[in-house]
C-alpha cells in the first residue's frame, strides 16, 4: 500500500511533504508510505538537533515527553497527534478541553506613524473604531482583492500615546506578511516580530473551568475580546477565540515562561494535548478557512464566503486594495464561492478533486475535505460556481474516477459554541 | 499457526483452504492512523500481482492497497463497511480486507517471510 498526504498547503497539513503535496492536490498522485516515513524521520532528526531545516517551538521537549508524533509543518516540527488518535483528540476537544501549542503562528505588534491608515489600506475593517481589547478576524489583501493571508487583529494599549495593533498570522505566511505590511507602513511606523512570545490555546466547553483555576480574570471575557493581564508578575495576553468553533482561549506568553504555564494547564483534569491533525478536522467542521487550501492570493473574501467579516463602513468608502473587485462581487454575486458539502458516500473528498453538477458539468474543486468525527460522515469545502451553491441541492465529487453524491450544506457543519455573555 | 507472507508495500497474505486472505500490517495501520473508509474491489474481478486493488482512507491520507498476488477477488470483509476501524484494532486478524481465489501459489515465493518483513521495517524506521 502507499500513503498520500492530505494535499493542502498553509496552516494545517498533518503530513505536509513539500513538493509532493502539491502534486497530489492537483492531479491525484498518491504518495508512497516511505515518503511519509521520511517526513517523520526528518522531524525526529530535527528534534535531536541533527538538522537545522525545521524550526521548533519552545514547547518541543514537552511535546516529546507527551509522546507526540512530530511532523514537518510550515517549516516547523509540530505535533500531528499525541498518544491517542486524531479522532479521540477531536472528540475530546468538543466534549471537554484540548490544549494546543500554536506558537508556530506569527505574532507581531504594529504601531507608530499613521498606522491606522496604512493598515486600512490592506485590511478591510474599521481599525479606527476598533476598541481597546476587541479582536477582529480579517484578511490582508493584495492589489486584486486576493487574500495574502487571513489574520486576527486587535488593539493593545497605546505605545507612546499612539495606537498599537497585535496581529496573529499563519505560520506559513508570516515572513511574507511582515515584509508586505512593512512595505505599506510609513518610515516612522514599526512592525515588531514578537517571536519572543509563545502562543498556546485551550479549546472546548470546559476550557473556561480549566482556566478559572489558573487565570480567574479570563472567564468573564466575551468571545473575540482580549485582555493584557499579569500572571505571577509576568505580562500575558489572553484572548477568547480559537480555531475549533468551541469556546476557548489563546494565551500569548514569553517563551521563557510558557513551559510552566503549559504544564499547569495540562495538570488540570479534563485537559489533554491535541495536535495539528485534530486541529484541522475541528476547524473544518467549524467551517473555518485554511490558508493555502481554501483561500489564497487569487481568491477574494467574497468568494471565500467571508463577506460577513468585511466592514460595511469600509465597503462604502472603498478605500482599500482590491475594493473595486470586492464591491462588484458583493453587488453582483461572485462567479464562484466557498461551499460546504456533505458527502453521501464514505470516501473522503481530498483537496484538488473535481466537483461536478449532476449532469456532469465541471463546476469547481474541493479545497478541504476530511472525515468529520463529530458528524460521523465525510465532509468537504469546495470552491464552486456560485449558481450551483444552493443549500440542499445535490452535486457530484469525482473521487478516484468514481462519482460520489454530495449535498450542499450550510457552513459551519458543526454549530459554533462561542461565549458571548460576559 | 498459518504461514504469513509480506510485501514491501506493507500488505500481508496467508493461505487457507485454497483462499488467500489479504490485509495490511500493524506497521501500516499505525502509519495511517484512524481508518475511516475502505474502498473494496468488485467481487469476481481479476487482478495481477502489484495492481492497485483497493484504497484505504484514514483521517490524514488516502492509501492504495496493491494485490500481493495475482488472482480473483472471492469475498471482501463486509464488517469493515460499518467498522473500518477494525483495521486499526486488528490489522492482521478481524481487520482483513479480502480473500483471493484462483491464485498461483508460486507467486508467494516472491514475498517476504515474517522475519524478513520485520527486518525490512526496522530498516525503514532506521
Amino acid at each position: 500500500m502507499s500513503v498520500s498526504p492530505k494535499g493542502k498547503a498553509g496552516v494545517i497539513n498533518p503530513v505536509k511533504l513539500s513538493g509532493f503535496r502539491q502534486r497530489r492536490a492537483s492531479v491525484g498522485i498518491n504518495i508512497p508510505i516511505r515518503y511519509l516515513l521520511l517526513s517523520t524521520m526528518e522531524s525526529q532528526l530535527e528534534s535531536l538537533g541533527k538538522s537545522h531545516q525545521l524550526k521548533v517551538t519552545t514547547l518541543l521537549p514537552l511535546h516529546r515527553s507527551l509522546m507526540a508524533q512530530m511532523v514537518p509543518f510550515a517549516n516547523y516540527s509540530m505535533p500531528l497527534k499525541y498518544e491517542t488518535t486524531i479522532i479521540n483528540e477531536h472528540l475530546h476537544t468538543r466534549s471537554s478541553t484540548g490544549f494546543f501549542d500554536v506558537s508556530h503562528m506569527g505574532q507581531a505588534d504594529i504601531y507608530g506613524g499613521d498606522v491606522i491608515s496604512a493598515l486600512e489600506k490592506i485590511i478591510p475593517i474599521d481599525l479606527e473604531n476598533l476598541a481597546l481589547g476587541k479582536i477582529k478576524y480579517s484578511q490582508i489583501l493584495n492589489n486584486d482583492g486576493g487574500i495574502v493571508d487571513d489574520l486576527m487583529i486587535s488593539r493593545l494599549n497605546n505605545i507612546n500615546g499612539q495606537p498599537c495593533f497585535r496581529i496573529i498570522v499563519n505560520a506559513s505566511c508570516k515572513d511574507k506578511d511582515y515584509q508586505y505590511i512593512r512595505s505599506y507602513l510609513s518610515p516612522s511606523a514599526s512592525l515588531i516580530d514578537r517571536s519572543d512570545l509563545s502562543l498556546i490555546s485551550i479549546q472546548g466547553p470546559k476550557s473556561s473551568d480549566v482556566l478559572s483555576r489558573i487565570i480567574p480574570e479570563a472567564i468573564k471575557m466575551s468571545f473575540m475580546t482580549l485582555k493584557e493581564l499579569n500572571l505571577e508578575d509576568k505580562k500575558i495576553i489572553v484572548s477568547r477565540c480559537g480555531y475549533t468553533g468551541e469556546d476557548g482561549f489563546e494565551i500569548s506568553i514569553e517563551n521563557n515562561y510558557v513551559k510552566k504555564l503549559a504544564q499547569r494547564i495540562l495538570e488540570q483534569k479534563h485537559t489533554f494535548p491535541v495536535g495539528l491533525g485534530a486541529r484541522d478536522t475541528l476547524r473544518l467542521e467549524a467551517g473555518l478557512c485554511l490558508y493555502g487550501s481554501d483561500i489564497n492570493e487569487d481568491i477574494s473574501p467574497v468568494e471565500a464566503n467571508l463577506s460577513w467579516s468585511l466592514s460595511k463602513k469600509r465597503i462604502k468608502k472603498g478605500n482599500f486594495l482590491g475594493s473595486s473587485r470586492i464591491i462588484n462581487e458583493l453587488e453582483t454575486n461572485p462567479s464562484k464561492i466557498r461551499t460546504g458539502l456533505r458527502l453521501l458516500g464514505k470516501a473522503i473528498a481530498r483537496p484538488g478533486m473535481l466537483v461536478r453538477s449532476l449532469d456532469g458539468l465541471e463546476i469547481g474543486k474541493v479545497t478541504s475535505g476530511a472525515y468529520g468525527p463529530s458528524i460521523g460522515c465525510s465532509i468537504a469545502v469546495a470552491l464552486i460556481s456560485q449558481k450551483f451553491s444552493i443549500i440542499n441541492s445535490k452535486l457530484l465529487v469525482e473521487i478516484r474516477n468514481k462519482f460520489v453524491e454530495a449535498e450542499v450544506v450550510q457552513l459551519p457543519f458543526v454549530s459554533h459554541k462561542y461565549y458571548r455573555g460576559g | 499457526m498459518e504461514n504469513y507472507f509480506y510485501t514491501k508495500e506493507h500488505e500481508w497474505v496467508t493461505v487457507k483452504d485454497n483462499l488467500a486472505t489479504v490485509g495490511i500490517t500493524n506497521f501500516a495501520q499505525k502509519q495511517l492512523g484512524d481508518i475511516v473508509f475502505v474502498e473494496f474491489p468488485k467481487q469476481g474481478s481479476v487482478y495481477s500481482q502489484g495492481d492497485e486493488i483497493s484504497v484505504i482512507e484514514s483521517v490524514k491520507a488516502a492509501s492504495e492497497v496493491y494485490a500481493p498476488i495475482s488472482g480473483k477477488v472471492h469475498v471482501c470483509n463486509n464488517d469493515l463497511e460499518g467498522s473500518p476501524d477494525l483495521v486499526n484494532a486488528s490489522p492482521e486478524g478481524d481487520g482483513w480486507l479480502f480473500k483471493i481465489s484462483e491464485f498461483d501459489s508460486v507467486e508467494l515465493n516472491s514475498l517476504m517471510s515474517r522475519d524478513e518483513y520485520e527486518d525490512y521495517i526496522k530498516n525503514i524506521e532506521g
